[in-house]
């Protein structure tokens, strides 16, 4: 049926950046890929790539907005970076169906989780901050009965400090969070462990800093971060 | 025998979009506000509390199921899983209307996460006749389908968006849900005027309206539903609540959330609006 | 006889352990019986009114303890009393007169009159329970106490007179066994009753806090849970209305419907007032209030307990949207 490929088609181009970048540059090719018809394609080709690209970016918008709610200190600890890096996961496919926003913030944490690896998010511990997060917004579903979520640095202490607007000493530690609820619907519980020092790869110790962070390699890269005064 | 029920619904006022926020402050005015239009997708797959937040609303308001992602224009057809929700929620409320959106959301196993328009053809009539059957043999309650806005203009275009709906809610016996902010935004933006589509309409059909404030994004207008109601959505409210046979007006704010008191304005004047084109006492 | 018999010739650890079984049976029996007899049950609860009385709810969900508690707080929030903390301890801190006289400023309610006039010296919240101050305020709840019985929130003197004598029999129920087997025991002077004892003291507290008839109908406490609901948003926000635990207590506006002071945050418009009185002083903690919550959570006990099911927070799950 024509119109079910055209929807799927339409569907492609406003939430997929790349097939998008293809067809408005060359409609034929990408038409005749998707299975269309002469016609369809003259047809399609047709379209405002301005209004499809205001539409996409509208899409993305209104996602960007709702995983900020859910992820809120994430959001502050990336700052401009979050929408960035959430653009870039909705070009590797979003979540769909009747809680796409809270299946978006958890596997944008699953995805910084996978960036991180590759490539540098900034700040670092960020990444863990945001599945934290994403843990906690896991846990909201009444039906979910635990959840365990292993963090590199003191994600509690890194919460409290943003949450009130500030960014606290925090050490990197093996931390160890369980939240679990005995029966569906009811109040969720949390643990957090933070397990003695560890020492990195890096070999970066834990050296308190007064208002500092406490790395050593690569401490005054986190103090210039933080504008803190050098020592 | 559905469209002729569409003429013996009642008169419900005007209400407001139910938002969380606002929960406390709703019980404090309720004798400002006449129903709840509720986001249907938040009580599908309810919590504990979920399920006892809508009792207490159900308990102490008329409740109107709105849906968002039913994707009644969708080829591929209905999400069996969501119409059997969707049905098990209109049934627990039973409202004297549940609404839905008249585009699609779904498409290719793709969620699109907005509203799309249909292309205005013959062919997309037959997908959202087929598919508006399919939901009247689960649920009962009448269905009001809403205009949306769309920022894409598709060039298959057989008819204009008006005709479209228009001979959508004819064959389905459904009635309509006119937004005037989306009415208002889409003449815009796409240049129309929207007498030429109230003109269109089959006006006994029109049962519920929304409005909203609009808001300029990169030239055009845009449903943030982040503003107070501005002059020329009231004019064009005026124009059709003295045109058509409404039923229930809801205010919509979903972003930038004033206090209550400046939405209890906006309801106040649209009663007394209402109330001045006779819809209701 | 045969089954005295059965008792008398028991060992004493296995009679502990059956007696043990038995108690919690009929403590389970009767908390049960206590809310299946409630004929209330079922009946929906009355709307949420548009203007709660801060008091009447606070008076519903604990009596005239919570009526005291409340005035406290909003003596506090007004700036007529505050909060004294000699030391770490918080039965140790003190509630004391910030001015001599409430003067116009109190709007008139008599219950924070007479509250105030109570506290003539710094004074322990425990001070406050024991010195009678909450049996002070009896003439101005009997309205309130009249009015929930007649809307079926509060047990009425005949629930109440049914509920004891299910008591009364459960109880006695309960001890028989345990008070035949003391009385054997003694009669044959053996002296190996400690453990019995022991289990008798603990078997009847257990019963009084489970098996008590509730003072509130299955009724109100449904009510109670509306409200509950209805102030959810209000309670998950209450730092913009109470404050942090960092500030000094927020000063209480006057009690009238007001909007937020912040624009762009629509916080419920609730007397701020309201939060105490339907979640209980377990709503402040965290917020500017923090001390008067840990001052009287271990200075009011005893008084009119409320039934299993009312009270406390609303809950929520780890601080995630929803």
């Amino acid at each position: 049926m024509a119109i079910e490929r055209t929807q799927a088609f339409l569907a492609c181009l406003y939430t997929d950046g790349y097939f998008r970048r293809c067809f408005f540059s060359d409609p034929q090719a990408v038409g005749k890929t998707f299975g269309m018809s002469e016609d369809e394609v003259r047809g399609l080709a047709d379209l405002s790539a301005r209004q499809v690209n205001f539409f996409a970016r509208s899409l993305q918008r209104k996602r960007l907005r709702a995983v900020q709610k859910l992820l809120p200190l994430t959001s502050v600890a990336l700052g401009e970076g979050f929408s960035r890096l959430f653009f870039q996961y909705l070009d590797n496919g979003a979540a769909g169906g009747i809680n796409k926003h809270y299946q978006d913030a958890i596997c944008f944490g699953t995805f910084l989780r996978q960036l991180a690896r590759t490539d540098e998010v900034d700040p670092d511990w960020s990444v863990d901050l945001a599945g934290y997060e994403a843990a906690e917004v896991e846990m909201s579903s009444p039906s979910r009965h635990w959840k365990f979520c292993r963090s590199r640095y003191t994600v509690d202490a890194l919460s409290e400090g943003l949450a009130s607007g500030t960014l606290p000493p925090h050490t990197r530690a093996l931390v160890l969070s369980l939240w679990w609820r005995l029966r569906s619907g009811e109040r969720v519980r949390r643990l957090s462990v933070a397990l003695p020092r560890v020492i990195g790869k890096t070999g970066v110790g834990d050296d308190p800093v007064e208002g500092g962070p406490v790395l050593g390699v690569g401490g005054a890269e986190i103090r210039r971060e933080l504008r803190l005064p050098s020592k | 025998m559905y469209g002729a029920s569409i003429g013996q619904l009642p008169a419900v006022g005007v209400g407001l979009g139910f938002r969380r926020p606002y929960l406390a402050d709703i019980f404090q005015h309720r004798e400002s506000i006449d129903f709840l239009e509720i986001i249907a997708d938040h009580y599908l797959e309810p919590s504990r509390k979920t399920e006892e937040e809508l009792g207490l609303l159900a308990q102490h308001f008329t409740l109107l199921p709105h849906g968002l992602n039913l994707s009644i224009g969708s080829a591929e057809g209905i999400d069996a899983g969501y119409l059997q929700k969707m049905a098990r929620l209109v049934r627990k409320i039973d409202p004297p209307w549940w609404s839905e959106h008249l585009g699609f959301t779904r498409a290719g196993g793709m969620h699109i996460g907005q509203f799309s328009p249909l292309p205005y053809t013959r062919e997309a009539i037959e997908v959202v006749c087929r598919n508006v059957d399919r939901v009247k043999r689960v649920i009962d309650a009448p269905l009001m389908l809403e205009n949306i806005t769309y920022m894409v203009s598709l060039p298959m275009a057989e008819m204009t968006e008006g005709d479209f709906l228009a001979e959508v809610v004819e064959r389905t016996g459904c009635g309509i849900l006119l937004d005037v902010t989306n009415l208002h935004i889409n003449a815009i933006n796409h240049r129309f005027g929207p007498q030429d589509y109230l003109g269109r309409l089959p006006l006994e059909r029109i049962v519920q309206l929304h409005f909203a404030g609009v808001e300029a994004q990169d030239g055009l207008l845009i449903d943030s539903h982040a503003q107070p109601t501005g002059p020329e959505i009231w004019d064009l409210l005026q124009t059709v609540l003295a045109r058509a046979p409404v039923r229930g007006m809801i205010l919509e704010r979903d972003e930038n959330l004033p206090p209550v008191e400046g939405l209890l304005d906006e309801l106040r004047r649209a009663r007394d609006m209402g109330r001045e084109a006779g819809r209701w006492q | 006889m045969d089954i005295l018999r059965a008792i008398d010739n028991m060992h004493g650890p296995v009679f502990l352990l059956a007696y043990g079984a038995f108690v919690a049976a009929v403590i389970a029996i009767v908390a049960l019986a206590q809310r299946l007899r409630d004929p209330t049950r079922g009946l929906p609860p009355p709307l949420v009114p548009s203007s709660p009385d801060p008091y009447e709810i606070a008076f519903l969900r604990g009596g005239k303890n919570e009526v005291t508690r409340l005035a406290i707080f909003e003596l506090v929030g007004k700036g007529h009393l505050h909060v004294l903390a000699p030391g770490k301890e918080p039965k140790d801190w003190q509630v004391d007169r910030s001015s001599g006289s409430l003067g116009q400023s109190c709007d008139g309610t008599s219950i924070q009159r007479r509250v105030f006039g109570a506290v003539q010296k710094p004074t322990k919240a425990a001070e406050i329970f024991s010195g009678g101050v909450p049996d002070q305020l009896d003439e101005y709840l009997t309205p309130y106490d009249a009015r929930l019985k007649e809307e079926q929130l509060l047990a009425n003197a005949d629930m109440v007179a049914r509920g004891r004598r299910v008591y009364v029999g459960g109880l006695g129920l309960m001890a028989a066994p345990g008070l035949f087997k003391l009385a054997t025991a003694l009669a044959e002077h053996r002296g190996n009753i400690f453990f019995l004892v022991v289990m008798a003291v603990i078997a009847v507290s257990v019963y009084s806090g489970a098996a008590s008839p509730p003072r509130t109908t299955a009724r109100g406490r449904a009510y109670l849970r509306s409200l509950q609901l209805a102030y959810a948003s209000t309670e998950r926000s209450k730092e913009s209305s109470l404050g942090t635990r960092e500030s000094s207590p927020t000063r209480l506006p006057e009690p009238s419907i007001s909007g937020s002071s912040s624009p762009g945050l629509a916080v419920a418009a609730a007397p701020v007032v309201l939060l105490p009185a339907i979640f209980g002083f377990e709503v402040l903690e965290g917020t500017s209030f923090d001390p008067l919550k840990q001052m009287f959570s271990q200075g009011s006990r005893g008084g009119s307990g409320c039934g299993a099911g009312c009270g406390g927070g609303c809950g929520g799950c780890g601080g995630c949207g929803g």
